[in-house]
């Protein structure tokens, strides 16, 4: 293996990270706070740390799949190590393992905190803090592809980073591809700044509400999250907007170039459209029976928090956690299931359980018809057998992950509903969930070792598993 | 004269079972020379049959500059090589040859304008035969003929349908037209002052849209005949696209896994299942019986005929049978297999019948036939209303296609020069739809 290599480009990213650290310094200079000062010294000692890897030595050649794996796992975790530099010099948190959790939500656009109050955060750190999401929501890997020339070319590290069922591109480099895709993500996160900016939102609020859509992350700058704005429109908004961090981008770039039938040829769209209006619907219908006396106030929570789970940002308007349970459910459910491939979302992804859904129909007509040969298709084009078995694999996988950190979880005490929403939440990508980790609570009371281990879920659910497993076992062999 | 040979000639490059068998058709009353380049097909026929076989070099095209009299020959190009039979007929096209006619299998490559006088596509004839076989040829053709968002139906009026008892002036037919109304087997064109009555069959054209979806709510549009069909590989893909819009189900049983895999990569709606023709369980337990229809068109005869004696058995409503060889064909008939298909007997009848000048126009109904037009400028017709064309009962105009779009015509719609139209007629006005339509008046 060549770790020289590995060391190299994870100098660059160390670089680049510095280099963002520049953003909210510039934030604390403009509204004069002590905080900026942080970012100087963290930046100066993630460039030095990046500048001393970057003398390894480089060869592309010698860059293959397993130096892909490697790469971005401890690409991630580096990045998460020094993200969370700030939190602790800042003096938010007085232990190490808190920051790592809060710099690890923000990377992966998780979006689950370990603040009490935000409010008494200063704009610099909360700043950092979603610019976090919204530079590890489109992937700080393709980032890095994007921008440095060395890497241009490099699927390895793209693969691993986006480890999704299908890698659609957008142009024939991948470079290009990477590039575009920042560019798309950052005129979406402009658009949104400007139409809630519009809606009188506060230009830094307008700005770190933004980072936490498109990046389908979820941090906040008030305690009460979306909510605190009360305004219809400004929920409107960010629905939309969390709806299209939902959405595959490619379908999103096919669509601004003129091509909106792409969008309704696609099956996984098909299907999270279907997936939302459905759970919408009907939990619309439940708090229309059971919580709220108007059917407009009942669809407006219910289309929020439903877009908001599915698509993995976690903004709340309401305690849903004290929902019905039919609610809590659905909401559950979708936790799980996520958004679209190709998208900033986390989660199972919609691709996978439509896949999943196939295989097992395929099955039932192979009982029906022993001798029939039939093949799974997505969008009319096969998935081939070893897509098929990766899914079935990753599926698996993300069940005893769950399962197994669901049980840690309930041996620290904590309980069944928090502990499995916990997990969904960490492993989705999501956030908040329910029980004592509901939307208006935090991760706080979690022991330090649960905490870890939901770091784990976190980078686990980024990475969609496979990525951190083959690292872990790379070793072994 | 003495000497007197027959004005006509008709040179046929390659040799094999197709041209073998046209020649043998032709050689009636035509001179034939079949022109071939490998010595691989050796048949005791072509000793019995008054043709000339004459081995050619590789080079084509000095070969055609040895023919004389080339304005009274026919080239057909007829090797098993597709592109082969299109390079040739090209080069012949160059000379002045009387009648150029290729054999070509793609679909793709039979829709170019190579020049040619007649392109034969003998996986299109099967289908059409098998088409005409299973009775649905009629609307498929039609469908076929007609481009884009169009759709045929052949649908019965119910006691509880809107429109029921109503003349056709006054049903509001949104996009849509009534072309005919079968009564009591009677078929009629629709007029304005026709009134619809319960257990009349009417043929309804519209616009693709709402109403397909309909369809799934509405069961009487299909067929309840499952279909089987054996092997075909090319052919059966291309069958299967032609009807799994109108049949339901369809079962195609494969020998060849690969094949299968390749044809459930392909297709979306028929069931495909793994196994041999002989396998007559397998047909069993997926349900054929007297209602259902069963296709053999593997390329081995004795594959296809044991299979359809198979189905045969088991009382299929309608068992057709692909033959290779003219030999098997009288095996078949032995074995009481009378629908067979025999490809270089269609290929033979269908020149047969363009020598003669006798292909047969579309048809919608016993006596209703439909014609794909091309406008062509000075026409009395263009510019004008259609109420106000003088069109006699008898004749509709279904469809016009301009640059592209789709209409279908109301009364105060307007022809223009360059608009393709179909138009809809009784046998009896077809000579009134040729003056309307195709003279040049002015």
């Amino acid at each position: 293996m060549n770790i020289s290599s590995v060391l190299h480009i994870l100098g660059n990213l160390l670089l680049l990270v510095a280099f963002s650290m520049i953003f909210p310094f510039l934030i604390g200079i403009y509204y004069q706070e002590f905080d900026a000062l942080i970012f100087i010294i963290t930046s100066g000692i993630t460039a030095i740390s990046g500048l001393l890897l970057k003398k390894f030595k480089y060869s592309q050649s010698d860059l293959q799949y397993k130096e892909g794996f490697m790469v971005v796992t401890l690409g991630w975790i580096l990045v998460s190590l020094y993200g969370g530099i700030p939190f602790l010099l800042a003096d938010i948190f007085d232990n190490p393992v808190d920051a790592l959790f809060e710099s690890m939500s923000g990377f992966t656009s998780t979006g689950a905190t370990v603040i009490m109050s935000l409010e008494s955060l200063s704009h610099t750190i909360l700043f950092w803090r979603s610019l976090t999401h919204w530079l590890g929501g489109m992937g700080i890997i393709v980032m890095t592809i994007a921008v440095l020339p060395q890497l241009a070319g490099n699927m390895n590290l793209f693969k691993a980073e986006v480890p999704g069922p299908v890698h659609n591109r957008i142009k024939p480099r991948i470079k290009e591809t990477a590039k575009t895709l920042w560019w798309l993500y950052i005129i979406l996160t402009l658009l949104e700044v400007i139409l809630l900016w519009l809606q009188n939102v506060p230009l830094f609020e307008a700005l770190i509400h933004s980072f936490g859509t498109i990046s389908s992350g979820g941090f906040s700058s008030r305690a009460l999250s979306v909510k605190s704005y009360n305004s219809i429109l400004v929920d409107f908004i960010v629905t939309i907007f969390m709806f299209l961090a939902g959405t595959n981008f490619n379908l999103i770039y096919k669509s601004l170039q003129g091509k909106l039938s792409s969008l309704f040829y696609d099956e996984e769209f098909r299907m999270y459209l279907c997936l939302l209006t459905t759970a919408i619907l009907l939990i619309s219908l439940n708090l229309y029976i059971n919580n709220y006396e108007s059917i407009i106030q009942s669809f407006r929570y219910a289309s929020f928090q439903v877009v908001s789970i599915s698509s993995t940002t976690g903004f709340a308007t309401v305690d849903y956690d004290t929902w019905s349970p039919f609610c809590r459910w659905i909401l559950l459910i979708l936790m799980f299931i996520g958004g679209s491939s190709g998208s900033t979302a986390g989660g199972i992804k919609i691709i996978r359980i439509k896949l999943l859904f196939k295989k097992g129909l395929q099955e039932l007509y192979r009982l029906l018809h022993p001798r029939s040969v039939k093949k799974v298709k997505i969008n009319k084009q096969v998935v081939s057998e070893t897509v098929s078995t990766s899914i079935l694999g990753f599926f698996f996988l993300y069940i005893i992950v769950f399962v197994s950190v669901t049980l840690v979880l309930t041996y620290f005490g904590i309980d069944i509903l928090s502990s499995i929403s916990a997990v969904a939440a960490t492993l989705g990508n999501i956030g908040p969930g329910l029980g004592i980790v509901g939307p208006l609570k935090t991760y706080l009371s979690f022991p330090e070792s649960a905490k870890l281990l939901l770091v784990l879920c976190m980078l686990m659910g980024r990475l969609e598993i496979y990525t951190i497993l083959v690292f872990i076992f790379m070793h072994k062999n | 004269m003495l000497f007197k040979t027959s004005s006509e000639k008709i040179v046929i490059l390659g040799l094999n079972e197709i041209s073998l068998f046209l020649a043998k058709k032709l050689s009636i009353n035509k001179d034939i020379i079949i022109l071939y380049e490998n010595e691989n097909f050796q048949d005791y026929r072509i000793e019995e049959t008054d043709i000339i076989t004459q081995k050619i070099d590789f080079n084509i095209y000095q070969e055609l500059t040895k023919l004389n009299d080339r304005e009274n020959i026919i080239f057909i190009s007829m090797t098993t090589d597709e592109i082969f039979n299109i390079f040739a007929a090209r080069i012949a096209a160059e000379f002045n040859f009387k009648m150029i006619i290729s054999l070509v299998y793609t679909n793709e490559y039979s829709q170019i304008n190579y020049d040619f006088d007649l392109i034969i596509n003998p996986h299109q004839l099967i289908i059409n035969y098998i088409l005409t076989s299973i009775r649905e040829t009629r609307l498929l053709n039609i469908k076929r003929l007609i481009p884009g968002q169009i759709n045929i139906s052949k649908i019965k009026v119910k006691n509880d349908d809107s429109f029921v008892n109503t003349k056709i002036k006054n049903i509001n037919l949104k996009k849509s037209l009534i072309l005919a109304v079968i009564r009591k087997n009677k078929i009629h064109m629709a007029t304005p002052e026709l009134e619809l009555y319960p257990g009349d069959y009417i043929y309804w054209l519209y616009k693709k849209g709402i109403s397909d979806w309909l369809r799934f709510f509405n069961p009487r549009y299909y067929k309840k005949n499952k279909i089987f069909i054996f092997g075909g590989k090319k052919l059966c893909y291309k069958l299967v696209n032609e009807i799994q819009n109108i049949f339901e189900p369809i079962v195609i049983i494969e020998p060849e896994l690969k094949t299968c895999n390749f044809l459930a990569s392909k297709m979306e709606k028929p069931l495909i299942l793994h196994g041999e023709g002989t396998e007559y369980n397998l047909f069993k337990e997926e349900g054929m019986n007297d209602q259902s229809i069963f296709i053999a068109l593997s390329h081995s005869d004795s594959q296809n005929i044991l299979s359809s004696f198979g189905a045969e058995n088991l009382s299929c409503k309608t068992v057709l049978t692909l033959i290779n060889k003219y030999h098997h064909k009288k095996i078949a008939n032995l074995l009481d297999i009378n629908k067979t298909i025999f490809i270089p007997e269609l290929i033979s009848n269908f020149i047969n019948k363009y020598f003669n000048n006798n292909i047969k126009l579309n048809k919608l109904e016993k006596d209703i036939f439909i014609s794909k037009i091309n406008l062509s400028q000075n026409l009395l017709i263009l510019n004008k209303k259609i109420k106000n064309i003088g069109l006699s009962p008898g004749i509709l105009v279904g469809v016009i296609v301009r640059n592209n779009k789709i209409i279908i015509p109301a009364g105060n719609n307007t022809l223009q020069a360059e608009d393709t139209v179909f138009v809809f007629f009784k046998k009896e006005k077809e000579t009134e739809v040729k003056n309307k339509f195709r003279s040049n008046r002015i």
